[in-house]
């Protein structure tokens, strides 16, 4: 059976840590920023996941909950997504226009990827 | 006074010392310039940044040093009209810094070299092929109409790929400077991993900034290959051709 | 967090009487860290000695991290050839993508911390039957095979030999057998001991800041893979070559800065038995003690028990003996002049303890001493006399179905064609290219080494295949043109309190030393990983791999094969 799920790190993670750092010096003003793998994950991905490295969410629907934006190659698999939730500086999930803007800066680069927001 | 060339390092860069040892060999005045001497960038008049995994392609191959602060002084200098070289990796982060093409505005992708059609690294012995006229580039002034270039192609992302419209531009704007192409100079069936329009090399409209993603600088002595031993089997020869125009080009100032 | 000791009965009353008291949780640990079959040898040490290590030629023999022999002379200096050999079996066979290219990192610690710059890799892998595209030994056939792409690409170390064979007979069982090579100035060899006259001088950790992921690592491996496996999932570590990448490179300016002070100092890499395993043999080498502050320690996560931190197998991580005058130097560069803390979280350079006088192992955690104990005791080898058949007919049931062509596995190209094999520009005959790999390392100098990896698992006779692996490694390097020089190898085999398994690891012992016994070649770098048997108890076939090691002196004189039709 195949779940459409996220999957982050438990421990620290310096993509994320990049990736605030940048979009701060690029003027996007986030506090914390998440990232995870988002897709269609069966039972043949087991051995990808390391309970002491990776966290596991089962999500609801397939878009974007608040405060988050999922960036997915043009020429990639189908249903695969990078997610990025974005905080801001007093800990709320940041709104379309800072995940708009992150996108725009960093996350997404138009060429190869599209970005897709929450409604 | 011959013209300084800054070898640039990232955390991540692995491609730097046969970059440098290519450039000295061939007659440049080359330095190493690593990632906490950024300053002294300034200094220098051209740049090359090699190849390896920058910033481990966070986000995306050559996102974050495309804004590391070491790029500031490189996008100045590119505007100045400096000589600005980057292979592989280096050749990523100038598309992320949309120094090439150059088609949109300053800091913006308008391309990029992504994922291999096969979605796995490949390492192969490849050449390229130059497709523009030698007069466009100070890069490439010194070789002949269709000159032909060993390399080694070493990537998991080296596809050229952008809108439609854009690749449209980048043809009918002479960006493309080599192709890829087979030994005996034919183009068929030379690409080894899908790159649009078989591009190997992207050059901005000044000629003054060129991204190229295979690696002549690791075919670039007799010992690097078979068919090359004999005579002094330490001089450089092959791919050290394509740094020898880049050379000639900045002690010509 | 705990984790299953897998100390035996009599080993934990031997512990009792020599403490004369129970051990803390901490010093249980550490001994079963300290004493598993991964960290000590203890049912193999025996027989490893009947393999011929020396040779006019060898520098840096058996029992350091690394063999170096002597290459060449060039502008007045002597260099040497660094050569590493490990197996990283169990772990590739449970997470197929971390366990293969943390055994890269492993082995790339080894020759670094010899002092040496880190120059080429080969890879010898055994695989069950791949044929089926959604069977699990094609997964791990493919995560393997990525892992140690992954690794190698980024550090930018060129893959220059090896070879892979499939078989049924390692379906529950894999063989990830990897070699890193590495070329020193023979003056500047650094030792993985702590220096005469030593006695106060800082322990210094860099690296990966520490966290649980890879408890349990060194005892994991020296146990039968049985269906708990899923659990041991959290003892597979998270290979980081990114960071790799940055230490390495930090680190020859340290060796460098350490040259121009005339300091010898000590450099040790972190692998089974994390910080405990490491700093105890480090001080243990040369004669002295150490007390350790775990508190200091550079962590990812706060609140980790201290015998996570103390025994846990972070990766990427390392330890020097540093005289204090030279220790604030040697942070500046890991910390500022290449930004540790800035590029991985917490990832510096840090003093955690100090070198002592006396033969005590100490650990402090929160102001409380949680570890003293004996050094030499920890330390020390751990022997078992286990019996073993002499008399050893082939355990493995078919000497057919070995295949040693990949490409279906692969998307119908060799599986090396995910390695790069061009990177630093120094190689002279490629992966794929010739019966070994060649490389021009010296920049100036004409030398040439060449590498090659052999074992024929098809050969059911132990003794057999021995010889066999070292007399085809040795062919494959005379084939390009070069002098074999040095020999390491990696006995795989089963279930050491089998007789009959251990009887085939002694009789590939035997085989091994009696064809380097013929070439007058020297072992000085090997690794033995046992417990590889499937659910029923079977070994896997007899599996002794074998590197060699060569040099040329002129690199114009490589001999190329014939081009084939």
């Amino acid at each position: 059976m195949a779940l459409f799920c996220a999957i982050g790190l438990k421990i620290p993670d310096n993509e994320a840590l990049t990736a605030a750092a940048t979009l701060r010096r690029l003027g996007v003003e986030v506090g914390r920023v998440e990232r995870s793998l988002i897709g269609r994950i069966d039972s043949n991905d087991a051995a990808i996941f390391n309970p002491n490295k990776h966290a596991l969410a089962l999500l609801d629907a397939d878009e974007p909950r608040a405060g988050e934006v999922w960036i997915e190659e043009r020429d990639g698999p189908a249903d695969r997504f990078v997610g990025w939730r974005l905080y801001r500086a007093d800990g709320e999930p940041a709104d379309r226009a800072m995940l708009e803007l992150a996108a725009q800066r960093l996350l997404c680069n138009p060429a190869i990827e599209r970005a897709r927001f929450p409604q | 006074m011959s013209a300084r060339v800054a070898v640039l390092i990232f955390p991540g860069t692995n491609s730097e010392e046969e970059t440098l040892r290519i450039l000295r060999d061939v007659g440049a005045q080359a330095d190493l310039v690593h990632w906490s001497r950024g300053d002294t960038l300034p200094q220098y008049d051209a740049y090359v940044l090699p190849g390896g995994f920058a910033y481990e392609d966070r986000i995306r191959a050559g996102a974050i040093p495309a804004h590391d602060r070491m790029m500031d002084h490189v996008i100045d200098g590119a505007s100045r009209g400096k000589l600005v070289l980057g292979i592989c990796n280096g050749a990523q982060i100038l598309l992320e810094a949309g120094l090439v093409p150059g088609t949109g505005p300053a800091r913006k992708p308008t391309a990029a070299f992504t994922h291999n059609v096969q979605r796995h690294f490949i390492c192969r012995h490849v050449h390229v092929k130059l497709t523009i006229d030698p007069s466009r580039s100070p890069f490439t002034a010194a070789h002949a109409h269709d000159a032909l270039i060993p390399a080694w192609a070493a990537h998991g992302q080296g596809r050229l790929a952008a809108d439609p419209a854009e690749l449209e531009a980048i043809a009918k704007g002479g960006h493309i400077a080599f192709v890829y192409a087979n030994a005996d100079g034919s183009t068929q069936g030379a690409t080894p991993n899908g790159s649009a329009l078989g591009c190997a090399a992207l050059l901005n409209r000044e000629g003054n900034v060129l991204a190229i993603m295979p690696h002549p600088e690791r075919d670039a002595h007799n010992f690097n290959h078979p068919q090359r031993r004999q005579g002094n089997i330490l001089a450089p020869s092959g791919g050290a051709a394509f740094f020898r125009g880049f050379a000639d080009a900045l002690n010509a100032g | 967090m705990s984790r299953a000791i897998h100390l035996r009965a009599d080993e934990l009353a031997r512990i009792v009487a020599t403490l004369g008291r129970e051990p803390s949780t901490v010093e249980l640990h550490a001994f079963d860290a300290q004493w598993s079959e991964h960290c000590s040898y203890k049912s193999s040490r025996t027989f490893l000695r009947r393999l011929p290590t020396l040779s006019d030629r060898v520098v840096v023999g058996v029992g350091e991290d690394a063999g170096i022999v002597h290459l060449g002379v060039h502008e007045g200096e002597r260099y040497g050839v660094v050569i590493a050999h490990e197996s990283h079996n169990h772990p590739s066979q449970i997470v197929p993508f971390e366990g293969a290219a943390t055994g890269v990192g492993g082995i790339v610690r080894d020759v670094l911390c010899m002092g040496a710059q880190v120059v080429a890799l080969a890879d010898a892998l055994r695989f069950g039957d791949t044929s089926d595209p959604r069977g699990h030994q094609r997964a791990v056939a493919r995560g393997v095979v990525d892992g140690i792409s992954a690794y190698g690409n980024a550090i930018g170390v060129p893959n220059i030999a090896g070879d892979a064979y499939s078989h049924a007979g390692f379906d529950e069982n894999c063989l990830v057998n990897v070699i890193a090579l590495g070329i020193v100035k023979e003056s500047e060899i650094v030792r993985s001991r702590a220096p005469i006259g030593s006695a106060g001088w800082d322990l210094v950790l860099v690296g990966k800041a520490t966290d649980p992921s890879g408890f349990g690592g060194a005892s994991f491996s020296s146990v039968a893979l049985e269906g708990g496996a899923e659990a041991d999932k959290g003892a597979v570590q998270v290979p980081d070559p990114f960071l790799k990448n940055v230490i390495m490179r930090a680190s020859y300016r340290v060796f460098a800065h350490l040259r121009e002070r005339g300091v010898v100092a000590g450099f040790k890499d972190l692998g089974a038995g994390g910080i405990v395993g490491c700093s105890a043999e480090l001080c243990a080498a040369g004669g002295y003690g150490a007390t350790i502050d775990l508190d200091d320690v550079n962590v990812a996560i706060e609140g980790m028990a201290p015998e996570v931190i103390a025994v846990g197998e972070t990766q990427e991580r390392l330890l020097w003996v540093l005289p204090p005058d030279i220790t604030a130097d040697v942070l500046q560069i890991y910390n500022q002049e290449f930004t540790l803390p800035e590029i991985a979280y917490n990832a510096r350079a840090v003093v955690i303890g100090v070198v002592s006088d006396d033969k005590r192992y100490v650990l402090r955690h929160g102001n409380e001493i949680v570890m003293d104990v004996d050094i030499d005791f920890l330390t020390g080898s751990i022997h078992e006399e286990l019996p073993y058949a002499a008399d050893v007919r082939p355990t493995s049931s078919a000497a057919d179905g070995f295949l040693t062509d990949l490409t279906d596995a692969f998307d119908g190209e060799p599986h090396y064609v995910r390695y790069d094999t061009a990177v630093r520009g120094r190689t002279v005959v490629p992966r794929g290219a010739g019966h070994a790999g060649v490389l021009c390392p010296i920049p100036g100098s004409r030398l040439g080494v060449a590498l090659a990896v052999a074992g024929d698992p098809s050969i059911d006779d132990a003794f057999e295949a021995g010889e066999y692996a070292v007399r085809e490694a040795v062919r494959q390097v005379v084939a390009v043109g070069a002098t074999p020089i040095a020999l390491t190898d990696c006995l795989n085999f089963g279930n050491p309190h089998d007789p009959a398994q251990l009887g085939a690891l002694v009789r590939a012992v035997d085989g091994l030393a009696a064809a380097a016994g013929e070439f007058r070649l020297p072992f000085i770098s090997g690794n033995v990983s046992l417990y590889n048997v499937d659910a029923d108890g079977r070994a896997i076939p007899p599996s002794p791999i074998v590197a060699c090691v060569g040099v040329i002196d002129d690199v114009a004189n490589v001999v190329y094969p014939l081009e084939s039709a």
